[in-house]
């Protein structure tokens, strides 16, 4: 598998290495089919506690819990949560906004990649099924997840090749990749999130609704937090062709106050919705920021 | 609005300079893309506009900065002309009229005073600066040059010459040669007028100019030296008149001078009188107010030449109109032309020149034939004092002969028609339609017919008046006559048998008199022409030289002081004037200038090949204390100015001072680049401060988000 990591543009051997020691833990019972590490709502084997339940006849009498009847002289059944695998499901925005590098090593999108094959890599490194969904305004690419290395390499190889073009609309695309997700799953958006963070909290709503374990990677290039240009300066926007002639020495303070809010009001309502939420500028390593999920 | 170097206006263009800037880095403005601009319209959603009012403002601020900056070191100052370390071209005017000879204060005329004060003004005067002194009254007895000069000592130099006149002011002439002066001035010298005056009324009261009299912008100051009331009386020489006739040596003529009292106090003055022959008299003449006295000084010239008499005023409260003087050319003799021969006018002859060459009379009887007549053509050398013709041989004058005639007697001329002695064996020719007389039959009665004066007023009988001023002769007796037919419309009646019988009579032809007689002046005809007491020859000389000039045009030329001179005759040639008595004189006024005399006296004109005598007397109206109120002269109609009360000395020179500093907006406009200045780097550079520290990396700066930064700051 080493071999054919090589090939890969977005997963080097140098971070598949890095990221043999990572795991992806989630926070809610999925639904796998497979017997694996993640929890799921359905009781069978596992050493997890679940409950206790009066024997009925027929039940096997290895699973009497002798102990207790001990104490009790009554037979009871113990029963433990079925451990399942996690189908997770990689969002990767590929929207024109994404394909922006001013002070970071890449662009956004470059990095977003290197991320998205860092998590599907460290799922199925860990026995779960990994897909990839590329989104704009609306779903472009869909890869079925799979357990497997070899599996990945559609998606690996389609990372490659995906540009980002054209508008993003986040809430469209996670409404479809809600009502695509049949079942608990884990879903890791990887986005930059310019879209009106109201908006981006109505998608994620509806993937809190359905049950879904949600990882938000924010991705930001540095230049984008501070504004570091100097001028004046005719920005036009990548994806609405809007131009706006600013001094940005003078509109500096005003720009990072409004991005912070962004980024706060996302975290908090993450938070409130019991997703894990994480911000990121194209300077951090890729592995750290998956080390920093994993524990 | 002046500036002291107005050399910086010139780069007010410069002002423009932040426009190209701005223009310029439009273009070079950078442009990117970016992934969003949501969080900048966020923030401000009119910040696109924003930006521009600010960027406009910020290109304002700049533009007014390099205005002020400009006209701060132009320095401007709120007066109309440079302050100090400005140039400027001062023209300083002395009020030197007659009226400024009035008391100022207890101590100073008011022209003493006004040359106090000029002084100070040029003693205030910048470095850079030059002044100009211009006597209010043209002054040709004093050397002040019309020239700007920057040096001091030379221009209270000039002042100090400024004298006293008798003269009335005429602006209009000063300000002339302001303007000349001005002309002179090199360019980008700012220019100002400083007028120390009493502001009379017969200056300045009347309207000068109806528009501004400057085409530039110039500062017009008038130093108003007040007047005190005076309390005395004041007696002035209204007239002074010679008799309009020729002057003649051995003749005596009575020079009428009319004294008046025009103030509300009686007077008693004295009357001084000194002539060229060196008679001097003094006399005390009471005056009631508001009274005149006509005086008549006989003067008897002893010799051809030009004669002169001065009157003098004493004892009164203001001197400066208290002296005329006349001035009068006698001539050596005069021809009377008679037409024929001597025995056709009896005694006539004789009683113009008993030896018959002039000499006793200064009149020469000259017989020529009637063809000869005339031919004086139009020298005034040839032209006689009178020419006598017969009533026959005025009938026989050609075409010529009588347009020469009548040219003649236009000019000034003198024609007598009288009977020949001979006539009463004939019938009396029809003269020419142009006399507008004809003798009726001539009469010989056998008895003396009584012909009555009828016209006492005449000039002819000046000399036979008693003291009373009536004629001594009231009538004379004829022992042969013709009555006249007269153009009763024209001819003045003198005498006649009755005023429907006319025997002498006169009409004026012209600038001359014809004379016409039904009598021939001889033994035969009347008794009147063997009186001893001699009134036929003082009536005969009267017509001969009395009313007026022989000589083409007025010889004698009277004006008050300061008074142009015009109406001279003749073509565009210089004018002298040389002084008889009052100022030594001696100048020539070059073509074109009507020239004036400053002060009283008797003077030559020479114009061309003529010579008149130039008579000057003090001018009266500056007498009258009427002096211009309020704060505008009506002369000066829209030329703005200003008048100012000349106070004290010492006051005075502060008041210069204030007035050449002007009031300077150097300070202000300072102030206002100060507050211009910060104004725009507030504009530019308030949010620019925080902004470059945020994109160092201190987000802390950012207050209302420290969660954000904290989080990052820990991630």
């Amino acid at each position: 598998m080493a071999n054919e990591q090589e090939t890969y543009k977005y997963l080097p051997a140098k971070l598949a290495q890095k990221l043999q020691v990572a795991g992806i833990s989630v926070r809610k019972p999925m639904a796998g089919m497979r017997q694996s590490q993640h929890r799921s709502d359905s009781l069978g084997a596992s050493v997890e506690f679940a409950e206790y339940r009066e024997y009925h006849p027929g039940d096997p009498l290895k699973r009497i819990d002798w102990s207790v009847y001990a104490r009790t002289d009554r037979y009871v059944i113990r029963e433990a949560f079925k451990e399942v695998s996690a189908r997770c499901f990689v969002l990767l925005d590929v929207s024109r906004s994404m394909d922006f590098s001013h002070s970071g090593p890449m662009t956004k999108l470059d990095y977003a990649k290197y991320l998205a094959a860092a998590m599907m890599f460290v799922m199925v490194n860990q026995n779960d099924s990994a897909a990839l969904i590329t989104f704009d305004n609306d779903m472009k690419e869909y890869f079925e997840p799979t357990t497997t290395p070899m599996g990945l390499k559609p998606a690996l190889q389609h990372l490659e090749e995906a540009e980002a073009a054209g508008a993003g609309n986040i809430e469209a695309a996670l409404h479809k990749t809600a009502e695509l997700v049949s079942g608990r799953s884990f879903i890791v958006i990887i986005s930059d999130f310019l879209q009106s963070s109201e908006e981006v909290l109505r998608g994620f709503h509806h993937l809190h609704h359905d049950g879904m374990d949600v990882t938000v990677f924010h991705i930001m290039d540095p230049s984008e937090l501070t504004l570091p240009m100097s001028g004046l300066t005719e920005l036009k926007d990548m994806e609405s062709d809007e131009k706006l002639t600013v001094d940005i020495e003078e509109v500096r303070d005003m720009y990072v106050m409004q991005v912070n809010r962004h980024i706060e009001y996302l975290q908090k309502n993450c938070m409130n919705m019991q997703m894990d939420y994480l911000f990121s500028d194209t300077n951090k390593p890729v592995h750290e920021l998956i080390l920093q999920r994993s524990f | 609005m002046g500036f002291g170097f107005p050399i910086f206006l010139w780069f007010l263009p410069l002002a423009g300079l932040p426009v190209i800037f701005h223009l310029m880095m439009r273009r070079r403005q950078k442009r990117m893309e970016f992934p969003s601009v949501m969080f900048f319209l966020k923030a401000d959603p009119r910040m696109h506009s924003k930006r521009r009012i600010r960027e406009l403002l910020l290109l304002l601020t700049r533009i007014l900065i390099i205005l002020v900056l400009l006209l701060t070191l132009a320095r401007p100052s709120l007066k109309s002309v440079p302050g100090i370390g400005g140039q400027l071209a001062v023209a300083i005017v002395v009020d030197n009229s007659a009226s400024m000879d009035g008391q100022g204060d207890r101590n100073h005329t008011k022209l003493e005073l006004a040359v106090i004060a000029a002084r100070d003004l040029v003693d205030a005067l910048g470095e850079d600066s030059r002044g100009a002194i211009i006597p209010l009254v043209p002054d040709k007895a004093i050397d002040v040059p019309l020239e700007l000069s920057g040096d001091k000592d030379r221009l209270k130099d000039f002042i100090d010459r400024v004298r006293r006149t008798e003269a009335r002011a005429e602006p209009a002439n000063a300000f002339a040669r302001i303007r000349s002066v001005f002309d002179d001035a090199p360019d980008g010298m700012g220019r100002a007028v400083h007028v120390f005056t009493d502001l009379h009324q017969a200056a300045w009261d009347h309207a000068g100019y109806d528009h501004n009299i400057f085409d530039e912008q110039i500062d017009v100051v008038f130093h108003r030296l007040e007047s005190p009331e005076r309390t005395g009386a004041n007696a002035t020489i209204e007239s002074i008149k010679a008799p309009q006739q020729l002057m003649l040596p051995g003749h005596t003529y009575d020079i009428e001078v009319t004294i008046a009292n025009n103030s509300e106090n009686s007077a008693e003055v004295r009357i001084n009188y000194e002539d060229s022959l060196g008679a001097t008299s003094s006399e005390r003449v009471p005056l009631e107010a508001g009274t005149s006295e006509l005086m008549r000084y006989p003067f008897t010239p002893d010799e051809p030449g030009a004669h002169w008499m001065m009157i003098g005023i004493e004892g009164d409260a203001f001197r400066s109109d208290n002296r005329a003087g006349i001035g009068f050319i006698c001539k050596t003799g005069a021809e009377v032309h008679f037409a024929g021969e001597r025995p056709e006018y009896g005694l006539f002859p004789q009683a113009i020149s008993p030896t018959g060459t002039g000499r006793y009379t200064s009149l020469r009887p000259i017989y020529k034939d009637t063809h000869e007549m005339m031919n004086f053509a139009n020298e005034d050398a040839g032209r006689p004092a009178m020419i006598v013709s017969t009533w026959r041989r005025l009938g026989e004058f050609t075409e010529e002969q009588t347009r020469t005639l009548q040219n003649y007697l236009h000019d000034g001329g003198r024609l007598f028609v009288v009977p020949s002695v001979e006539a009463y064996t004939t019938s009396p020719p029809a003269p020419p339609d142009w006399i507008g007389a004809s003798p009726l039959q001539y009469r010989s009665p056998g008895e003396l017919v009584v012909a009555h004066i009828l016209d006492s007023e005449s000039d002819i009988w000046q000399g036979l008046r008693d003291d009373d001023g009536n004629v001594a002769l009231r009538y004379f007796l004829m022992d042969r006559f013709s009555e006249l037919e007269v153009d009763e419309e024209s001819y003045n009646l003198l005498a006649g048998i009755g005023r429907r019988r006319p025997i002498l009579a006169r009409r004026n032809f012209g600038e001359g008199r014809i004379f016409v007689s039904g009598m021939a002046f001889d033994r035969d005809w009347t008794a009147f022409a063997t009186d001893p007491s001699g009134i036929m020859v003082v009536m005969l000389h009267n017509i001969a030289i009395a009313g007026t000039s022989v000589i083409r045009g007025p010889e004698n030329i009277g004006v008050a002081a300061g008074e142009e001179i015009g109406g001279i005759a003749g073509p565009h040639e210089p004018i002298r004037i040389d002084s008889l008595i009052g100022d030594t004189l001696n100048v020539t006024f070059p073509p074109g200038i009507r020239p004036s005399v400053a002060r009283a006296g008797a003077y030559l004109l020479h114009k061309g090949d003529r010579t008149y005598s130039l008579s000057v007397r003090a001018a009266p109206e500056e007498a009258m204390q009427k002096y211009v109120e309020g704060e505008k002269l009506p002369f000066l109609g829209d030329t703005p100015h200003h008048i100012a009360h000349l106070s004290p000395s010492r006051d005075f020179r502060r008041s210069l001072e204030r007035h050449f500093v002007g009031l300077s907006l150097f300070l202000p406009l300072a102030l206002l680049l100060v507050a211009l200045w910060a104004l725009e780097g507030w504009l530019a550079t308030t949010h620019k401060k925080r902004s470059r520290k945020i994109a160092h990396g201190n987000t802390d700066l950012i207050e209302k988000e420290p969660a954000a930064a904290e989080r990052r700051k820990s991630a």
